[in-house]
């Protein structure tokens, strides 16, 4: 049996594995972002306050929201493969397999990678899922025959003007306005770049951390440390398109090119490290 | 183990096509703006010989525009992270006591300055300062003073401006320091705060930037263009107050004992066009920069009563000057105004259509200044900035639009106003007002 075809198995264990923490999690962001959408759009109804789509994503909740999901996720994939690695009745079968300490290293990095890309893609469907909740919401308070301030859901929200129909690229507005939800469509290098970073980062820090941590090198926090560091600066830098002054510019440009060394730094030592390991 | 691969793969590929298709179908949003011409009023043919053109955006997203008859194309701009706007300069005044002439000095103290308090209020602060009264100064332009009193540059001009005024220096360790005052300043004087930020006092030409000497009925001796591209390529900050320097003015200008004001220069394609008030009435001087001479002079009467004028533009071989004259008090307090344009046709130096208009109120919305001007088949087209007539929002949510009047044989033939997404941005309250920039005129053939 080929070692690749090993690997993806072992991958796909620990991805399910994972699923038992990482599906509610999902489950919980989307249903979290449309409560938060829903609740925002009916409060500003009542203020007699006409609301867009834009204007409900910049609420800190639903920042709150997003970046809480992706540190559970971390936290959860450092966990996980910290027992994983320190051994558990359940993976000793897996283990026993003739891997070679390569697969377990690959297998470790694809299956964290697999689920960073499901959150990342159940956050981007969350924004999707609470504009459906906008768009309905607005149709009902503009429904034919309805009274205004009355929606047929029996919602008691006082309209502003009677028709109130988000104009037709609301969402795509959205996407490209809102700060956080450049990372979800990048339309210039330097985000598209910062994307790759926020998806490949836990990816590599938390592989690199895990097999760091088996063999008690306490000290690995510090390169990861640096990384996130750089990741943060970067996201401040998210927030201030268009008004960067040079210096804005350079430290941001900076900060990508530490992340990129960190990273791969990271990658490269948590490789060797597993290959001088009994994992295998 | 072999479903669950089969299932982690699909999983893998199903949210890879979500990524993709969601991508695909906003990218296919990326031109449904929705700009079209709204509310328009009179012979609407008159869109089909120009082209209104311009972009809509704000920090994140743009999108430039151009009509074509009645519809409107538009096109998502490249995404930047560092806007870098066009090179922008003013010129002020550096005044100081004729040298020569008589100056009284006292020292004082002034309790103008103000120090804040932890709370938030502030406390006056008594400062030594020093008063020094003369009849007669010395100007030099120069750009604006940094906060500890150094300039630049200072370039001696030929003005001088005779007013006995009193000047307050901050004092410092016996020193003057700090951003002069004048207490006894007139009016409207081309030394005050409001003519140092410049109204058109300097221009750029090709790479060089040349400016005048502002004047006003105080000023006295010769006025004139100097030429500042070199000075302006010196830093902005110095720990030194500079020497005074010469130049050569380029086109001397006898100011007749305060007769003759010079008011602006603007640029005429190859052109300069320097804006001198002799006696009161406006006259625009055309200028080649190759020669220094002075090429027609065109008299604008019916400016007399207007301080100045808004806007000036050229195209194809026509200026067009705007501006505004208040008429009637409306009940709310503001007054009613009226539009005043020139068009002035270049090669020939002389007025070929005088617009005199009451300016409309689109929706309660005021006509703010010109954002271009076309003259064009014998219509003139004016592109003005529409917006709130009231400073109650914040600057962020105050929406301005482009409006468009055409106007033929002095009469409006045609008005209209471009609308867009960007009013949903104001009723919805979107975070981040889009507005118009760049706006433009053209010939539909151009």
């Amino acid at each position: 049996m080929p070692n690749a075809r090993k690997t993806i198995r072992l991958t796909a264990y620990h991805f399910f594995q994972m699923g038992k923490f990482l599906l509610p999690l999902c489950a919980l962001l989307a249903a979290g972002s449309a409560a938060v959408v829903a609740r925002i759009f009916i409060r500003q109804c009542e203020q007699r306050a006409p609301v867009s789509f834009q204007s409900i994503l910049v609420q800190p909740a639903f920042f709150a929201l997003f970046y809480a999901a992706y540190a559970m996720l971390f936290a959860g994939l450092l966990l996980y493969f910290f027992r994983y690695v320190n051994g558990t009745k359940s993976v000793y079968a897996l283990r026993a397999l003739p891997l070679g300490a390569g697969g377990v290293f690959w297998s470790i990095l694809l299956s964290m990678l697999a689920a960073v890309l499901l959150l990342w893609v159940v956050q981007f469907l969350s924004v999707y899922a609470g504009y459906g909740v906008y768009r309905l919401a607005a149709a009902l308070y503009q429904s034919p025959g309805g009274e205004p301030g009355m929606s047929r859901l029996g919602v008691v929200a006082a309209l502003p003007e009677a028709q109130w129909a988000p104009p037709e690229n609301e969402l795509y507005l959205a996407f490209v306005r809102t700060p956080l939800l450049q990372l979800f469509y990048p339309r210039h290098p330097f985000f598209w770049l910062l994307a790759a970073a926020a998806v490949l980062l836990p990816v590599i820090s938390g592989a690199y951390l895990t097999i760091s941590f088996y063999g008690r090198r306490w000290g690995a926090v510090i390169p990861s440390g640096v990384a996130w560091s750089c990741m943060f600066v970067c996201l401040w830098a998210l927030h201030r398109v268009g008004r960067w002054a040079m210096e804005d510019l350079v430290i941001a440009v900076f900060a990508l090119l530490f992340l990129a060394m960190s990273m791969g730094y990271m990658l490269m030592v948590a490789h060797k490290l597993c290959r001088s390991s009994n994992l295998g | 183990m072999k479903g669950r691969t089969k299932a982690w793969l699909r999983i893998l590929a199903a949210a890879l096509a979500v990524i993709v298709c969601s991508g695909i179908g906003l990218f296919l949003q990326r031109n449904r703006e929705g700009l079209f011409f709204a509310a328009q009023k009179g012979d609407a043919s008159v869109l089909e010989r120009i082209s209104v053109a311009g972009v809509l955006g704000d920090d994140f997203h743009s999108v430039s525009f151009a009509s074509h008859g009645t519809a409107f194309t538009h096109k998502m701009r490249r995404q930047v992270l560092f806007a870098e706007g066009p090179a922008h300069h003013s010129v002020s005044y550096y005044y100081e006591p004729l040298p020569g002439t008589e100056v009284e000095r006292e020292q004082s103290v002034s309790s103008d300055a103000a120090v804040g308090n932890p709370d938030g209020s502030f406390s006056p602060l008594e400062q030594s300062v020093l008063l020094e009264t003369a009849g007669q100064f010395l100007l030099c332009l120069s750009d604006t003073q940094t906060s500890i009193g150094y300039y630049p540059y200072r370039l001696k001009t030929q003005v001088v401006y005779q007013k006995r005024l009193t000047v307050q220096y901050p004092v410092l360790e016996g020193e003057k320091a700090g951003v002069p005052h004048i207490l006894d300043l007139p009016a409207g004087s081309v030394l005050s705060d409001a003519a140092r930020s410049g109204f058109r006092n300097i221009v750029r030409l090709g790479e060089r930037w040349y400016a005048i000497t502002p004047t006003d009925a105080f000023c006295r001796g010769t006025g004139g263009i100097y030429d500042l591209t070199e000075q302006l390529g010196l830093p902005d900050w110095s720990d030194h107050q500079p020497p005074v320097t010469e130049r050569e003015n380029l086109y001397p200008i006898d100011l007749e004992d305060g007769s003759n004001e010079i008011v602006s220069i603007e640029a005429c394609g190859e052109l300069l066009a320097v804006f001198i008030r002799s006696n009161g009435v406006l006259k625009m001087h055309i200028v080649n920069p190759q020669t220094w001479r002075m090429e027609r002079v065109v008299e604008l009467p019916g400016w007399e009563q207007v301080p100045t004028y808004e806007s000036f533009h050229v195209q194809g071989g026509y200026a067009v000057l705007t501006g505004r004259q208040d008429e009637d008090t409306l009940p709310d307090g503001t007054a009613e105004q009226a539009l005043l344009c020139d068009v002035i046709n270049l090669r020939e130096g002389a007025v070929v259509e005088r617009v005199r208009d009451r300016l409309p109120a689109p929706g309660g919305d005021r006509l703010q200044t010109a954002a271009d001007a076309l003259y064009a088949d014998d219509t003139l087209y004016l592109l003005f900035y529409a917006g709130v007539a009231t400073r109650a929002e914040e600057a962020r949510q105050q929406r301005r639009y482009p409006y468009l009047i055409a106007y033929s044989g002095g009469r409006r033939v045609f008005e209209c106003a471009v609308d867009s997404g960007q009013r949903e941005d104001a009723r919805a309250r979107t975070p981040q007002m889009r507005d118009y920039q760049e706006l433009r005129l053209q010939k539909e053939d151009d």
